[in-house]
């Protein structure tokens, strides 16, 4: 799958990559992953699985899937 | 001696040309210390009720922060005032840069004009002396050339010009000023009342410095090194230093609230053009900064390939003229934002005010006849281009839209008023109010009109293990709220959030620093102003501070016979969107009226009315103020 980190949401990734691609064997928690990426769930603000507006809690990844997620945009 | 300020005022009456330094008392800059506070002050006490804004007796008033200048990220900022021609009421804009810093190494907290110059003059100021200088050389230039040739007639290329364009020199009633050619007081028509007054610019040279009038400035330069390495590790402020406010495009896209074709919609098919990896590959050379700031969110840019002299669109400017224009052309919108800044236009309004002239054509309001033969249909960059140019020069159909898009709807009658996307007279910003209500609320309340920086916006507060809400908490506010929803606990964040803005735009911060929108703490804002000042102040008294200013304006404004009836939204905002995640979902206007009751109640106005009242006034060392409300509104 691959998994876009917008907005300050690419902080917390490892060389502070937007995108990151993942090899997973069966669905997975979207969730978890992200704990598991170092990305705190607190900040995700929208999660759009392949161009659908989904919840956090409740999706699960797989396969070819493109996530992107955004964090809570303030003004400016 | 007041600490921290250099508390000179120079004063300045174009028709007779006399210049003279006032000193302030450090009890009077303990009330007013700088900004929007300031500002508000001179203002009620010098510029008559009723005063016309393009008359001589109107009074511009540009006022640095208290904190400006100093050795910390983000106290940059000054403000301009005036009676506003855009909106008829208190007129307020602020900017960053280097001008704001650079006066005050000059010896002076604010600029006071008054009168209008017989010829066109730009004011001259180095260390503590001013001097009138003839400007009809500079008169009809682009600001490039303009700031090139004040550089050039006084010998110093390191000079900061701040001043208007020929949208100013037009009276366009949302014309700017512009320093170092890419930094903006964009709202609220300050740039025509400055035009008005025949001055095209003030060019400022200084050598004092800040550390030299702060109270500790040991505490100062410690705290300001302290934050300029922790910005680095904070994500609220990582996506300004990578992305700036181009940023905003692609998340406000994503959840429905990225204003397209003149807030009929919240999603743009054409979104992928203009978000921010477009930028980067296609218009981004460099990242700047403001002064003593290391958050660096300011972009230069190539424009149809060529390097540009101004700085790069940010994200109202790529909104405005982008898909709220339905435009996804990202050089057409760069050279937008380019003539925005040579002509100094106010980007929100300009294209705000287009998108609307564009509604107007496609329900046949406006036709062919009208536009000189352009047709002005949403995603026709060129037409946008070319209407631009004209209400610069208010030519053809671009003198009427010159006027802002409430008058013009006004003119061209029928349903034109339902597409004039504005409060006040002044156009919304690139802010949905749908998905974030209580920005609708700002928009609403804002003295200025539609001003989207009023509060922080609702979702850094809807979820409580975030880092933006927790970074609230020594401000009060502890208890998160959805986006979408107008309740006493909503009302609360506000009046909280309005009056720490208000004192951001009192003390010289900009909206990118002090949490909760992004990363200095507000403790640490406190340690600053403390060691600028020496004054032991205390987060209600910077609250307090806040407060002054904002009613300070709502009097301002009341004297000028606004009402709770000018506290409303645009009818499209109440209606529902046309598409994205948010379709079908309008403000409800019933939840908003009642919302609103309860934001005067915490803010000790008339539930009813709005009118502040005497004791909450007084309170606030107001009282004197209560006594110019007009005599039929007093409570």
């Amino acid at each position: 799958m691959k998994l876009y980190a917008g907005g300050q949401l690419d902080f917390y990734l490892l060389q502070h990559r937007s995108w990151v691609e993942l090899e997973l064997k069966e669905p997975t928690r979207l969730s978890a992953l992200l704990v598991e990426l170092g990305i705190p769930l607190a900040e995700v603000h929208l999660v759009v699985l392949n161009g659908q507006l989904v919840d956090l809690q409740e999706v699960f990844v797989c396969g070819q899937d493109e996530v992107k997620l955004y964090p809570a945009v303030n003004g400016g | 001696m007041t600490f921290g300020s250099t508390a000179k005022i120079l004063r300045v009456n174009l028709s007779t040309s006399v210049l003279e330094v006032e000193t302030l008392s450090e009890d009077f800059y303990r009330l007013y210390p700088g900004g929007k506070a300031l500002a508000g002050y001179i203002l009620l006490n010098e510029l008559p009720a009723h005063t016309e804004p393009f008359a001589p007796e109107n009074v511009l008033v540009i006022a640095n922060g208290l904190l400006t200048g100093a050795p910390v990220s983000t106290a940059t900022r000054y403000v301009v005032s005036a009676r506003s021609p855009l909106t008829g009421g208190y007129g307020e804009s602020e900017a960053g840069g280097f001008w704001g810093p650079e006066l005050k190494m000059a010896g002076f907290e604010a600029i006071i004009i008054k009168g209008r110059a017989p010829q066109p003059v730009y004011l001259w100021i180095q260390d503590g002396v001013a001097e009138i200088r003839p400007a009809e050389h500079l008169w009809g230039r682009t600001t490039a050339e303009a700031q090139q040739a004040i550089r050039a007639d006084l010998g110093d290329e390191k000079i900061r010009v701040l001043q208007i364009g020929i949208a100013g020199e037009n009276l366009v009633r949302y014309a700017g000023l512009t320093n170092d050619l890419r930094h903006f007081n964009g709202r609220t028509g300050m740039g025509a009342v400055m035009g008005s007054k025949n001055l095209r610019a003030i060019a400022v040279r200084g050598s004092q410095r800040y550390q030299s009038l702060a109270h500790d400035p040991e505490t100062l330069l410690t705290l300001g090194r302290k934050l300029s390495k922790s910005m680095r590790e904070h994500p609220a402020s990582w996506d300004l230093q990578v992305r700036g406010t181009p940023g905003l495009v692609e998340p406000l896209n994503a959840g429905g609230i990225l204003p397209t074709r003149n807030f009929r919609q919240g999603a743009f098919e054409g979104v992928d053009e203009v978000k921010w990896e477009a930028y980067e590959q296609q218009l981004l050379t460099a990242r700047r900064s403001c002064y003593a700031c290391a958050i660096r969110c300011k972009r230069e840019v190539n424009v149809n390939g060529q390097p540009s002299p101004y700085g790069g669109p940010e994200y109202e400017t790529l909104g405005a003229f982008g898909p709220n224009c339905g435009i996804s052309d990202l050089q057409a919108i760069a050279k937008a934002n380019e003539l925005c800044n040579a002509y100094v236009l106010d980007s929100i309004s300009a294209g705000v005010t287009i998108a609307f002239a564009m509604e107007c054509f496609e329900h046949g309001l406006i036709g062919l006849n009208d536009t000189g033969g352009i047709d002005l249909r949403f995603g026709n960059a060129e037409a946008m281009l070319t209407i631009l140019e004209q209400i610069a020069r208010r030519e053809g159909l671009g003198d009427l839209l010159a006027e802002g898009s409430k008058r013009a709807a006004e003119k061209i009658g029928g349903d034109a008023h339902f597409f004039a996307i504005q409060v006040k007279g002044q156009e919304l910003a690139m802010h949905e109010p749908r998905g974030k209500y209580n920005v609708g609320m700002g928009y609403a309340i804002s003295e200025i009109g539609a001003d989207h920086l009023v509060v922080a916006h609702d979702p850094a507060f809807a979820n409580p293990e975030a880092i933006q809400f927790k970074s609230a908490a020594p401000l009060g506010i502890t208890v998160a709220q959805p986006p979408r929803l107008l309740n006493a606990e909503k009302m609360k964040h506000f009046y909280i959030l309005e009056r720490w803005g208000s004192m951001e735009k009192t003390t010289g911060y900009c909206f990118f620093g002090p949490a909760p929108r992004s990363f200095i703490h507000p403790d640490d804002v406190l340690l600053s102003l403390n060691a600028a000042t020496g004054w032991n102040l205390t987060l209600d008294d910077l609250l307090q501070i806040g407060e002054r200013g904002t009613n300070l304006a709502r009097i301002f404004n009341l004297r000028e016979g606004f009402t709770r009836q000018d506290d409303t939204l645009p009818e499209r905002i109440f209606q529902g969107l046309e598409n994205g995640p948010l379709q079908g979902l309008g403000l409800p206007r019933e939840e908003f009226e009642q919302a609103l009751t309860l934001l005067y109640t915490l803010k000790g106005w008339d539930p009813q009315t709005g009118v502040p009242g005497r004791e909450r006034l007084e309170s606030l060392s107001l009282g004197w103020a209560a006594d110019m409300l007009p005599v039929q509104t007093r409570n």
